[in-house]
């Protein structure tokens, strides 16, 4: 590059900022000296303060940051933060054709080199490193010229792409002493030669269940150990494992812990954490459980502890929380499936009656709040609800009573196939509503058995792909199952669990040797959606917490072997 | 003649003999939706969106043939056109479902292969 | 810190820019225009107040239509995307009436109307800026009508598109750019 350009890219990026940031730094300067009347602050709240920066993009005083991209577009901070680049760790990302490098202290306070010492033949990392210039080490003051400015220690314009920040001389501190945090040390779990996982097993589960989720992950790390001793007996023959998974991931090895949760959840809290107390692990590994994740899912919040596709009805569903990462909404999902479906159609049932049949049992209630949080999420009026007990069973003349009293133009059933024959015997009703709605899955093997009059009236979600559009993904898991005998729902978990395997391995490998607990969620936000066994399509996203996000409205077909027929999308919009 | 060109021909000839067989199964893929006006000129605006539905749960989803491997597609008809009921309990009318008519082929594979789900995603 | 040494370079560049450099435009421009010619499925989709659209309907108006393809959780493109989208509003001020900004999501799976509401409202977007969802078929399909196929949403890139009222052609603008660059770009397609 000649001298002549570098000049005039350096400078236009910075005069267009420079007066503005000479005002602003006066205007810092005169914060900094009226500051010297309040109490210092501690360095934890100056940490609180940066990563309210680094996270949400607002200043200490409250206000957003304001910042420059693209060389004239003002930006607000708060649409702009740093985090949605950056990503939580800090480590940075790969999105389509944008590079970001990392941006704690630990990697901007080193010189980076044309690539990642010891990774310089692993094709993944090196091509991130190719993508990136190589610079000095950063000071705190050129760290500042660069989050300010645009400039690198080198000398050379950052992209456009990344907002040059207005930030005063104390909030500017408070930032980098921020980054200095990040993805600094190594979180309990990893070391230089092993990862150490938990997998949480609760009372009550089926044995068989419980052994569906465990053959993937163990066969997972079985084979992974495998890879770790044949390339410490013959290193030189393991030149493709090593350029798939990097020189440190290839030559660790992995365990895995069972943490038993015995008696009543409100328990549950104090056996974690003398569990992890004793036993420290980098992340949980799916899990089981018969009720409420949501025990668990609190106390991976609490200890920043990632917990990787636990096998659960009953997710905490949360736009906020950051650790527990689902492969779905559970039950739920199949309420708001039914909700989205008949949104389509909510001009068509305007002023008519829709009622719910709601078994007061913890799978009636998550199927009806699925249903209501969406449906009115949309704007609709509740529909008119009647709650049974849990030993109270929907009889026909119970249902023909309801009926004749809402006259519903369509009856959503959220209850198990003990409801069937009251459903069955609304063929014989003139004015029958015109659309049932009940749960597949809440049916089990009953789906299979609803009477032919019943089919053409009633729509079930269903929250998988369809039996005979999966069948075509058996082959990925033929090496688990072979020779083994799985009923169906053990089948599905493990399904769910190979996924866990799949998402896991892939993630590892793209850490880039940075072994994070916010860098593995960072990775998976940023890994492309998977086709996998079960599920239509898995998909992530910063700050997406359920892979499976849709669900279809089917109804049985007709004869004695009947299949599925969709009668929605997948993503119902 | 090398293994390359044997394999290839033995490919070909299993596609030739499985094809001859038997009549190999059809997907439908829908490209376009409409509904149909003049059967119901009254009908509210919201029966677009219910075509759109109701022809894109018709369609096989193309990818899925794909992704796990071991199936081999091949277009049979191009802009076929399907006039379906709307099948709505609560609005009358039809649809019609354009889309591209495809023959399924099991592909062949090596077994070695095919049961490395887990080793292909690795990639 | 900032310090007198970065003081000092600030000013020279400063200095250095008056005698030496052009706008910032001039600074390389990082995107590729192209005319294209395009035909738009009609199929159905829904934007971020629920409502149901067609889409090409929207597209056949009497206003300039700009089109980018986002998603609400995306990291790097869209926020710069979106912000371009933000700033020409506030730029065009009343004449933004004139153009229609459509946003369509290539997440639809994530991005529901709710989604794709608070993504507006973060970018404070005025009214004539939509984001539209659909199913995953009919995203499919306007992605591949605007030859912008992207298998998965991780593997997309920085795209706008711009139609004039008049015009049966889009100008393709392959990069992320600044705002100047793009309502340049409207003016030379005739769209302002």
């Amino acid at each position: 590059m000649t001298n002549k350009s570098t000049i005039r890219r350096v400078s236009s990026a910075v005069s267009l900022v420079g007066l503005l940031l000479l005002a602003c730094m006066a205007a810092g300067a005169a914060t900094a000296s009226g500051a010297g009347s309040k109490p210092a602050m501690s360095h934890e709240e100056q940490l609180r303060y940066g990563e309210r920066m680094y996270r949400e993009g607002i200043l200490p005083n409250g206000k957003p940051m304001q910042a420059l991209v693209q060389g004239d577009v003002p930006v607000s901070g708060s649409s702009f933060t740093c985090v949605s680049c950056h990503l939580r760790s800090g480590l940075g990302a790969t999105e389509g054709t944008v590079v970001t490098p990392p941006t704690n202290g630990r990697v901007l306070f080193q010189p980076r080199g044309l690539l990642q010492k010891n990774f310089e033949m692993v094709p993944t990392v090196r091509k991130y490193s190719l993508s990136l210039p190589q610079r000095p080490a950063y000071t705190d003051e050129t760290l500042a010229e660069c989050i300010a400015g645009g400039v690198d220690p080198a000398g050379r314009e950052l992209s456009r792409t990344m907002p040059r920040y207005h930030l005063n001389e104390a909030d500017m501190a408070m930032l980098i002493a921020y980054l200095k945090t990040l993805s600094d040390r190594l979180p309990p779990g990893v070391s230089e030669t092993e990862m150490h996982f938990a997998t949480v097993i609760t009372d009550g589960v089926r044995p068989e269940d419980v052994q569906a989720m465990l053959l993937p992950i163990e066969t997972y790390i079985s084979k992974k150990n495998g890879i770790a001793s044949a390339f410490k007996r013959r290193p030189q023959s393991m030149r493709m494992a090593v350029n798939m998974m990097g020189p440190d991931l290839v030559a660790m090895k992995m365990s895995l812990s069972r943490w038993h949760l015995k008696g009543a959840p409100d328990t549950w809290r104090a056996q974690l954490e003398e569990y992890y107390k004793k036993d420290p692990v980098f992340a949980l590994l799916g899990g089981i459980g018969n009720g409420s994740w949501e025990p668990i899912h609190r106390f991976c919040e609490d200890h920043r502890l990632p917990d990787l596709f636990p096998v659960t009805d009953y997710p905490v569903i949360s736009s906020k929380d950051w650790y527990t990462l689902y492969i779905s909404k559970g039950v739920f999902q199949e309420g708001e499936g039914a909700a989205r479906y008949l949104n389509t159609m909510h001009e068509l049932l305007k002023g008519k009656t829709i009622l719910q049949v709601v078994r007061t049992t913890r799978r009636g209630k998550a199927l009806a709040t699925g249903f209501l949080s969406t449906w009115k999420a949309f704007g609709w009026p509740a529909p008119v609800t009647v709650e049974l007990s849990a030993d109270q069973p929907l009889t026909p003349p119970l249902l023909d009573r309801l009926l004749t009293k809402e006259k519903p133009a369509v009856l959503l059933v959220w209850d198990d196939a003990a409801a069937l024959p009251a459903v069955a015997a609304l063929a014989h009703r003139a004015d029958r509503p015109g659309m049932v709605v009940m749960s597949a899955v809440s049916l089990g093997p009953e789906l299979r058995h609803i009477p032919d009059a019943a089919r053409s009236y009633l729509y079930l979600t269903y929250p998988y792909r369809l039996p005979q559009d999966d069948v075509r993904y058996d082959s990925f898991i033929d090496f688990l199952i072979k020779g083994k005998s799985f009923d169906e729902q053990a089948l599905r978990i493990v399904k769910q669990s190979y996924a866990l395997g799949a998402l896991q391995s892939q993630a590892l490998m793209e850490m880039r040797g940075e072994y994070y607990r916010d860098f593995l969620l960072d990775t998976i936000g940023m890994m492309p959606d998977m086709d996998l066994p079960l599920y239509e399509r898995l998909s992530f996203g910063p700050n997406q917490r359920y892979a499976s996000k849709g669900c279809y409205i089917v109804q049985l077909g007709k004869g004695d072997k009947p299949e599925l027929v969709k009668r929605s999308d997948w993503a119902i919009r | 003649m090398n293994k390359t060109v044997l394999g290839i021909m033995a490919v070909a000839a299993f596609l030739a003999s499985s094809a001859w067989a038997d009549a190999p199964p059809e997907i439908f893929v829908v490209t376009d939706y409409a509904f149909d006006r003049a059967s119901n000129p009254g009908a509210p605006d919201v029966v677009n969106g219910l075509c759109a539905t109701r022809c894109n749960a018709l369609s096989a989803d193309y990818q899925s043939y794909y992704k796990p491997g071991g199936w081999r597609l091949i277009k049979a008809e191009s802009g076929k056109k399907l006039v379906v009921d709307l099948d709505n309990p609560f609005v009358k009318g039809t649809c019609s479902c354009t889309g591209d008519v495809y023959d399924v082929y099991k592909d062949i594979r090596c077994p070695d292969t095919v049961n490395k789900g887990a080793a292909a995603e690795k990639k | 810190m900032l310090s007198a040494r970065f003081l000092r370079r600030l000013l020279v560049a400063s200095l250095v820019l008056i005698s030496v450099a052009g706008p910032v435009q001039a600074a390389g421009k990082n995107y590729q225009r192209s005319i294209v010619k395009y035909t738009m499925p009609d199929v159905v989709l829904v934007n971020q107040n629920g409502t149901k659209v067609r889409f090409r309907r929207l597209i056949e108006t009497d206003k300039t239509v700009v089109v980018d393809f986002i998603y609400g959780t995306c990291t790097t493109i869209c926020p710069v995307l979106s912000a371009g989208f933000a700033n020409l509003q506030r730029k065009l001020g009343a004449d933004s009436r004139k153009i229609h900004l459509i946003s369509i999501s290539i997440d639809p799976e994530h991005d529901t109307p709710q989604v794709m509401n608070e993504y507006l409202k973060n970018f404070r977007a005025r009214p004539g800026w939509d984001f539209l969802s659909g199913s995953r078929e009919d995203i499919d399909r306007v992605m591949k009508a605007f030859d912008a196929y992207f298998p998965t949403k991780m593997s997309h890139r920085p795209l706008d598109f711009i139609k004039a009222p008049s015009s049966s052609v889009w100008v393709r603008l392959d990069g992320l750019m600044g705002t100047g660059d793009l309502m340049s770009e409207m003016k030379k397609a005739g769209a302002l």
